[in-house]
């Protein structure tokens, strides 16, 4: 098989929703000779290969996409055409707090998580120990997370996300929240992971983040790339591209 | 752990391998989301208990007392009782299930678990109230005179043929519900409509014989009738309608399963 070291491949990958209530509107109607359903191109033939312990940086204006790459990378959303392989254990942490429930505290959400996220059973009670170590939360992990500020709330979520045993992590804007602590907390285990052999796709309008962490860079937009290639030539086209507009 | 991500079939087989490989994703949410209806308790666990007791005797004194519905040999409010307890719990798990891809959004929104996990889970939850609700059941039929006999040990092949038939039912309604929102209007009123098309309150002997067969492709109708046979020593159901209803919970299934698939995709544009 070519190309075997690759993570991610990435083949002329596209999404279109269909306009009109999410549902394409009423296809009732429609089949009775209304009009048809409007779709939006939210991406189209999206190309890109990631090989081990290497990272991608997504830039782009908002609206360009990039979320939807994301989305459709972690299986959330189903993708209209192309196809994207994906080599290894799958992580996301598409919003902040990455669905940590309210109601429980920041023990039983990383019981909860140790399970969705599929951590084997002996490897839980350490994953319990790295989550905990990682955003430091403390005594505070006891407690409702509903009771937490956000940036709390934010240091949970990356640390449930980011210390389950995953190959390929898919982050959007995770740095956002969260204190100039803890984000070089963040960068240094980026680093180590990558060190580790795992692989990452960042979505993020902070460049010198982008520079710094990645190899590989891609600029959408309104759905399409612009670039795809190495981060600092991607970065220079986002940054003309958005001076011309 | 080759993940190949394209457009979607509906491909049941690897649907439910992954469904397995996420077991424990689904018990966790049947954990939480039963922690959740009894987080900040007045009462508690006990309403698991109360509702269905407090349903069943309403319907007895109106239907049994007062209307006089038929119930054969079993005194009416322990006949009425296995019907509600099943009743509630198909209820509860269906009308979760119809708003599956709103309530489970904040889950579907950050992990690539299927999708039909979180109705599995809806499904399972409830079962563990009907079970409880038919342990009572049995109790308060002895205490009005039925008997239970060795048939009391088929009552787990009706359990299962409504499990059967509930999660394909649900995934159909969490399909369907998804893709089109507007179909949950719906729900409230086809429930009470397949409450009133199943042995709940009235014994399915009220149905006139050439309608019969009818009747029993409804898979409630030959479960709730097999868990009277069973759990109270009611009358034997006629085998030839037990089947109807049991082949008619594994097309539901296979059907349900199958729409929910196609539908999946439609209904997680809008995570």
């Amino acid at each position: 098989m070519p190309c075997n070291d690759a993570v991610i491949e990435v083949v002329e990958l596209g999404k279109t929703f269909l306009l009109g209530n999410l549902g394409g509107g009423r296809p009732l109607y429609q089949k009775l000779g209304g009009e048809p359903a409007k779709v939006r191109h939210a991406l189209a033939d999206i190309n890109f290969k990631l090989t081990k312990g290497e990272a991608l940086g997504v830039m782009g204006r908002n609206g360009s996409g990039k979320s939807t790459l994301l989305k459709v990378l972690a299986g959330i959303v189903d993708p209209t055409s192309g196809t994207a392989i994906l080599r290894g254990r799958i992580g996301a942490l598409l919003e902040i707090g990455s669905g940590a429930h309210p109601d429980l505290s920041g023990w039983e959400n990383m019981r909860m998580a140790a399970r969705l996220l599929g951590v084997p059973k002996l490897k839980r009670q350490a994953y319990y120990d790295k989550v905990a170590q990682f955003c430091e939360l403390g005594s505070k992990l006891a407690e409702p997370t509903r009771w937490y500020s956000s940036g709390q709330f934010a240091r949970l979520g990356f640390a449930m996300a980011a210390m389950a045993p995953t190959d390929i992590l898919l982050i959007d804007e995770a740095l956002a929240a969260g204190d100039m602590r803890f984000q070089l907390k963040c960068f240094d285990f980026f680093y180590r992971a990558k060190a580790e052999g795992r692989s990452f796709v960042f979505v993020s309008h902070a460049l010198p983040v982008l520079r710094d962490l990645c190899e590989k860079g891609l600029v959408l937009h309104e759905g399409k790339a612009l670039y795809t290639g190495s981060v600092e030539e991607a970065i220079n086209c986002y940054e003309s591209n958005t001076a011309g507009n | 752990m080759t993940r190949i991500i394209q457009i979607r079939k509906p491909h049941p087989k690897g649907q439910l391998k992954r469904l397995w490989q996420n077991r424990e994703a689904v018990q966790a949410l049947v954990g939480r989301q039963f922690k959740s209806r009894f987080e900040k308790p007045m009462v508690g666990l006990s309403w698991m208990l109360l509702q269905p007791i407090i349903l069943a005797g309403l319907f007895a004194i109106f239907f049994g007392a007062l209307v006089r519905v038929p119930s054969g040999n079993l005194p009416y409010p322990a006949f009425v009782f296995v019907g509600i307890a099943l009743w509630q719990g198909v209820q509860r798990a269906l009308s979760e299930s119809a708003n599956v891809f709103e309530s489970a959004a904040p889950m579907l929104r950050q992990t690539s678990l299927p999708r039909l996990a979180p109705v599995l889970a809806n499904v399972i939850g409830a079962s563990i109230d009907v079970m409880l609700a038919l342990i009572v059941a049995v109790f308060a039929g002895l205490l009005f005179g039925t008997t239970i006999g060795l048939s009391l040990f088929l009552a787990p092949v009706f359990l299962l043929l409504a499990l059967i038939a509930t999660i394909g039912l649900a995934a159909a309604l969490g399909g369907l519900c998804g893709a089109w929102r507007d179909l949950r209007q719906t729900i409230a009123l086809g429930l009470q409509i397949l409450m009133f098309a199943s042995p709940v309150i009235y014994p399915s002997s009220l149905i006139p014989e050439q309608y019969r067969v009818l009747y029993a492709l409804n898979p409630y109708a030959g479960v709730i009738e097999g868990l009277r046979f069973t759990l109270l020593g009611g009358p034997m159901p006629d085998p030839l309608y037990l089947l109807i209803s049991a082949s008619s919970a594994f097309a539901v299934f296979i059907i349900g399963i199958w729409l929910f698939l196609s539908l999946e995709g439609r209904a997680a544009d809008a995570l």
